[in-house]
């Protein structure tokens, strides 16, 4: 149960600590925060999907997907590219350091909706950092779905994030299946090459009882709906998240409206079949 | 509800006695235009107005605004909210229906799930005194989008009748109060004045003229989403966001966060942004999902025309007429909207207005 914490301004953040971090690539970092307040380390809670307001202050703020999985309470975990100058200065954060977090805020992947059913994930790149939250959320509790594939693309093998979950922990779960490709590689790469959409030549997807989430760059989208049509996906058991530049989180600044949609409070998880039917959502 | 009637010039003997306890907002004319200024005298008040350049969503949404301050050494985070919110309770007197329209779609927009306190309350502690317009103003086409007229968000609605009077509609219990704090200056409205209310309004409905029909705008744009004129008007626009900073709907805010001299401090600041401009919809990585200028217009049309409508219930204009006095290329919201609605006819259309 997601117990709500009611800030009395919604704009304002609460204080967190950076508890650890581990440098994932030469750009992606994992952050763990754990809030000052003892009663919200305690209450804080969130669905996988869902993402987070941080605050540099001095700097500012920017949206976040959240990495960790509510079954793991106590801290939370950000993946973490460095794009711009928030991620620059979240970049410079040492343990102990305090920022600003306010959420959790959208609507999440909808995994009470999917209990029971087979789970086929598609992640590109940086799409990982959202989805990572599913999968361990889905292997906490194992017994609520069926089976787990997960499909992996990155441009290049030193690029790839959480590869330790990705070789060992993921693949060692019970009914999960972990393919990984990369568009480019070294000799020392011995798996796939090519890009996400090549890896459904080489595993047999049956789309009868089973959804798909996926997370990735724009361009991704369009290629892995194909597939999944092509399989006979249902246009509304595909489930995407949306990036967007969001500013205030809770649907008052507009930043992140695609159509009549608001993709921090209407998402950042849309069907394809909502988006389908929205002007430049891909 | 029962109504009332005052006389324009004790209207004047009501703002000066709200004065005491008001700071109270009027259109004052500056040069060649009109702007809803702070008063302090009611004879510098002109409610003979047609439309002011701005709209009143500035003073519940000001264009910059301290949302909080940190304190780098402390690591505390203050709270301005309070602090921002004006000590004394406002009173505007004269908003026209489309302008009250406009705040209630900004109430809206403010509420919902979320709520949004800075703007909340300012609004409660704003007194809303209407006027109502019985005459069309230059460039507002109000009644084709049935902002004409108002039954909600003002406190008293003031519409002129004969004998130099007003009759009165009270709008909620800050209305009443205001009736029961000046109880000289008000009459109950006999069935005389009722009978000179309805003879205003419906001089008001013969003057107004109806330009598009908003039923079907919706099937309109629908259609329309690969129309020529969107690269036309594209060609034309600046993206200079004139349109947006003088609507009274438009409600894109920006934050950001800025640094004292001192570097003890920042403060997260609020700002007006505009869809029209080229970083309101980049993401990290340099991807803009409306990279073109004809886009982030196409989209200011559709955002306000079509998808608030799926967001708040009701479309973001009240065809107050102000973003095409501001626009310095010519573009006429109107004018667009009129022109859709020939090309993609799906019911009868309106031959020159009326």
């Amino acid at each position: 149960m997601q117990v709500e914490v009611k800030r009395e301004n919604e704009y304002v953040p609460n204080l967190a600590v950076l508890k650890n971090r581990t440098d994932m690539t030469e750009l992606e970092t994992l952050f763990e925060f754990e809030f000052k307040d003892k009663d919200l380390q305690d209450h804080f809670s969130y669905k996988p999907g869902q993402f987070i307001q941080l605050s540099m202050f001095g700097i500012g703020e920017a949206p976040f997907s959240i990495s960790s999985t509510p079954t793991r309470p106590g801290t939370i975990e950000l993946g973490i590219r460095r794009a711009g100058d928030v991620t620059e200065a979240i970049h410079r954060l040492e343990p102990g350091d305090v920022v600003g977090l306010r959420g959790p805020y959208g609507n999440g992947f909808p995994l009470e909706k999917i209990k029971g059913k087979d789970i086929l994930i598609v992640a590109g790149g940086i799409g990982l950092v959202p989805l990572r939250s599913a999968i361990n959320y889905i292997i906490d509790e194992r017994e609520d779905f069926g089976h787990m594939t997960l499909f992996y693309g990155a441009c290049l093998p030193e690029e790839r994030i959480f590869v330790d979950e990705l070789e060992n922990d993921w693949p060692s779960a019970p009914e999960v299946d972990v393919l990984q490709t990369v568009d480019e590689c070294h000799e020392t790469w011995m798996g796939n090459v090519g890009v996400v959409t090549t890896l459904f030549d080489k595993y047999e997807v049956d789309s009868e009882n089973t959804v798909a989430l996926i997370c990735g760059p724009p361009v991704m989208y369009r290629f892995v709906v194909k597939e999944l049509l092509d399989l006979d996906f249902r246009r509304d058991e595909i489930y995407m998240s949306l990036e967007r530049r969001m500013k205030c989180g809770v649907g008052k600044c507009a930043h992140c409206q695609v159509g009549h949609k608001l993709v921090c409070k209407d998402g950042p998880v849309f069907t394809y079949f909502e988006v389908q039917r929205l002007q430049e959502a891909i | 509800m029962q109504n009332y009637v005052i006389k324009k010039e004790d209207l004047n003997k009501l703002v000066e006695r709200a004065l005491d306890d008001y700071d109270v907002y009027a259109p004052v004319q500056k040069k060649s235009i009109h702007v809803y200024d702070q008063i302090s005298d009611p004879a510098s008040m002109d409610l003979n107005y047609g439309q002011t350049m701005t709209s009143a969503k500035k003073l519940f949404n000001p264009p910059v605004e301290n949302m909080m301050t940190f304190d780098f050494d402390k690591k505390e985070i203050k709270d301005r909210l309070e602090d921002t919110i004006p000590e004394n309770p406002s009173l505007i007197v004269g908003l026209h229906a489309c302008d009250i329209n406009g705040l209630l779609f900004l109430d809206r927009v403010y509420g919902g799930e979320y709520d949004d306190l800075y703007y909340q309350k300012r609004r409660e502690k704003t007194t809303i005194i209407g006027l109502n317009c019985l005459e069309s103003c230059e460039s507002g086409f109000c009644r084709s989008v049935n902002t004409h007229i108002v039954f909600e968000g003002y406190d008293l609605f003031l519409t002129p009748i004969e004998d130099e009077r007003y009759y009165v509609n009270v709008g909620s219990p800050k209305g009443d109060r205001l009736i029961t704090l000046a109880p000289d200056l008000f009459e109950e409205a006999t069935e005389d004045d009722v009978d000179a209310f309805r003879k205003s309004l419906q001089k008001k409905h013969e003057s107004l003229p109806v330009e598009f029909h908003l039923d079907n705008l919706m099937e309109t744009l629908d259609m329309a989403w690969d129309d020529p004129i969107w690269e036309e008007i594209g060609e034309d626009c600046m993206n200079c966001g004139s349109c947006a900073l003088v609507c009274p709907t438009c409600y894109c805010f920006d934050v950001v966060d800025e640094v004292g001299l001192d570097l003890k401090e920042s403060t997260r600041k609020r700002k007006w942004d505009t869809c029209l401009y080229y970083d309101f919809a980049l993401v990290a990585g340099n991807h803009n999902f409306r990279e073109e200028p004809e886009a982030r217009l196409k989209y200011r049309f559709y955002h306000k025309m079509r998808g608030a409508v799926h967001d708040q219930g009701i479309i973001a204009c009240t065809g107050c007429g102000r973003c095409i006095d501001a626009c310095p290329a010519g573009i006429s919201f109107l004018d667009v909207l009129a022109q859709l609605q020939k090309n993609w006819a799906s019911a009868p259309t309106i031959e020159g207005g009326n």
